[in-house]
């Protein structure tokens, strides 16, 4: 039954569903110019910031800093954290969208895209952003559609796709576990995954190298690994550009080592897949190259990095068309396809909370003097994980690393909620 | 005494948060101080600004963000007079490019270039160095205060 308002609504009441970057910097935006107005941030996952803390690698401890202005916002502009929340299951959208003036659906796209050519049954690929997922410690349980990654991905891997995701997977996968000091990588997960750096790795994309997506930064990092050995096949002798530059460098300084005891790292460009087939026990990719010749690889694991996407199958707490309205707002990747880095979604965050304020003052939205937080807190489940619960969790975290780990995150669901409570606060 | 102005100039908000963090050291050392991002702030008044402080990372390959840019731009372009100009300096980089903290001394040099004067060392933050960044803004910012 919801609670009557005793005290009226002056500001607005916003609800942000999804706290990870865009949500957090569309309430940012949001409290900078609406002063009065009441702004919730709901999460699915007892714990905040989406994937700052489960994409971003866990060796880039530096781009995860960002949680930092989130955490200053919830501590000290009256911004609220309603975690362990989903919209959809725990409370429906409709419910939601009566209690509060503006909702902000900034949920992102969970899963990985899926090459659309044909494959095998018996065919072993994995998605990146699970990959990735996994070596940040993310809940399996809360995972959407996957099977778990349970077991070795095998001695010699092959990534399709060129972005920054394809080069993150690369590196935390072939760097040594020597070198992952400072960081909060699942190391369980890491050596089940890779008990040993892969023998082979290739790395497969159809655009040429001057073109291919991964920033410059991220080249020059992984080419700087000493256990890797680079080559590159599809480079034109034509070709310019500090990436090719790059490239040349690399395959002249693993040229002159001995690559015994190393990764073999092979860029292949202009490289299109065009079938995936199991063979034996193994994983063979065919492509075509730039002239039409076709190619086929042998590996134990195809990984694709090209790009995430809604899941496949209808669950509550998924965005679907019907979560709209004139006061229902889109922000980040769920919005742009998945494009974006942290601080492209906070250019887009900034728009959209512009867009936000100036149909307020033009009388576009329908001013229901609806009570928010008061409404829809008596109907969720009793836990919701407030944000003193949240730094509860990430105090335990941080004294649970050991010597060469900044954190040794949580992977139990019930685990988190049970310390987020035992901090004796609940939202 | 005016507010000493504290213009910072970002890319992932970062840079912001350092900007309160200097205006809360100095705000509490007795001096008046007040956070201003460099895209809402019109060079015009630079010259007449008295002691400001300048905050930016830098970004990609040693470039200056998208907010710090037109600020940098537009002091090249009109080439203002800023002999009556104190200020200070904080740049956020990762030394593990060759370009470290770039952008906060291209901007140093670009106001020294027009007669500003730099009052103590510019402050650096290293995202390698695990160090957050107010404990880095914090130290810095108490270093120089007194020099205001």
């Amino acid at each position: 039954m919801p609670a009557s308002p005793s005290v009226e609504q002056f500001g607005p009441t916003v609800a942000v569903i999804g706290s990870g970057p865009s949500g957090c910097y569309t309430a940012q935006f949001l409290r900078k110019e609406l002063a009065d107005a009441e702004i919730t941030v709901f999460e699915a996952l007892p714990v905040p910031y989406g994937l700052v803390r489960y994409g971003v690698a866990a060796d880039h401890q530096g781009t995860k800093a960002v949680a930092r202005q989130f955490d200053r916002m919830f501590e000290r502009s009256a911004v609220t954290f309603v975690g362990n929340t989903r919209i959809g299951v725990d409370i429906s959208f409709e419910e939601l969208t009566s209690a509060f003036d503006i909702v902000v659906i900034a949920t992102g796209l969970p899963s990985d895209r899926q090459l659309t050519i044909p494959r095998d049954e018996g065919a072993h690929v994995v998605g990146a952003g699970q990959v990735l997922r996994t070596l940040n410690s993310f809940p399996e349980e809360a995972a959407l559609a996957n099977e778990p990654l349970d077991g070795e991905l095998g001695e010699d891997l092959i990534v399709v796709g060129q972005g920054n995701v394809a080069v993150d997977v690369v590196r935390l996968l072939t760097k040594g576990s020597h070198h992952l000091t400072g960081s909060d990588i699942d190391d369980r997960a890491l050596d089940l995954l890779r008990p040993n750096p892969p023998k082979t790795v290739r790395v497969i994309g159809r655009s040429p190298a001057s073109n291919a997506k991964f920033d410059l930064a991220m080249l020059r990092e992984l080419c700087g690994i000493d256990t890797l050995a680079v080559q590159v096949e599809g480079l034109d002798e034509s070709e310019q550009g500090p990436a090719v530059d790059l490239l040349r460098e690399a395959v002249q300084k693993a040229a002159s080592v001995d690559t015994q005891d190393r990764t073999v790292l092979t860029f292949h460009f202009e490289a299109v897949p065009t079938r995936i087939r199991q063979e034996d026990a193994r994983t063979v990719l065919e492509v075509t190259g730039p002239s039409g010749d076709t190619d086929s690889y042998v590996a134990d694991t195809v990984i694709t990095a090209i790009g995430f996407c809604q899941p496949d199958d209808t669950r509550d707490d998924v965005p679907v068309a019907a979560w709209s309205g004139a006061h229902v707002y889109r922000v980040g990747w769920l919005d742009r396809n998945g494009r974006g880095n942290i601080a492209e979604n906070r250019k887009h965050a900034q728009t959209v909370a512009r867009s936000i304020v100036a149909d307020l003052a033009d009388g576009r939205i329908p001013r229901k003097g609806a009570s928010g937080l008061a409404t829809v807190l008596p109907q969720l489940h009793s836990s919701t994980v407030g944000f003193d619960g949240w730094l509860a969790i990430d105090e335990a975290e941080r004294s649970a690393a050991d010597a060469h780990r900044c954190r040794r995150k949580i992977t139990d669901l019930d685990e988190m909620v049970a310390i987020a409570h035992s901090a004796g606060q609940s939202s | 005494m005016t507010a000493i102005k504290i213009l910072f100039g970002t890319e992932s908000g970062n840079a912001e948060l350092v900007a309160d963090d200097i205006t809360d050291t100095f705000t509490d050392a007795g001096v008046k101080a007040e956070t201003i991002a460099m895209e809402d702030f019109d060079i015009a008044d630079l010259p007449g600004a008295g002691t400001i402080v300048v905050i930016t990372s830098t970004y990609g390959e040693g470039e200056l963000p998208a907010t710090t840019e037109p600020f940098q731009r537009a002091i090249l372009d009109t080439r203002p007079d800023l002999s009556d100009l104190r200020f200070a300096a904080f740049g956020l980089g990762d030394s593990t490019y060759e370009t470290y903290n770039n952008a906060i001394d291209v901007l140093t040099a670009d106001l020294a270039g027009l007669g500003a004067r730099q009052i103590g060392e510019t402050g650096r933050h290293d995202a390698v160095s695990g160090e957050s960044f107010t404990d880095g803004a914090v130290t810095w910012a108490k270093s120089i205060v007194d020099a205001l």
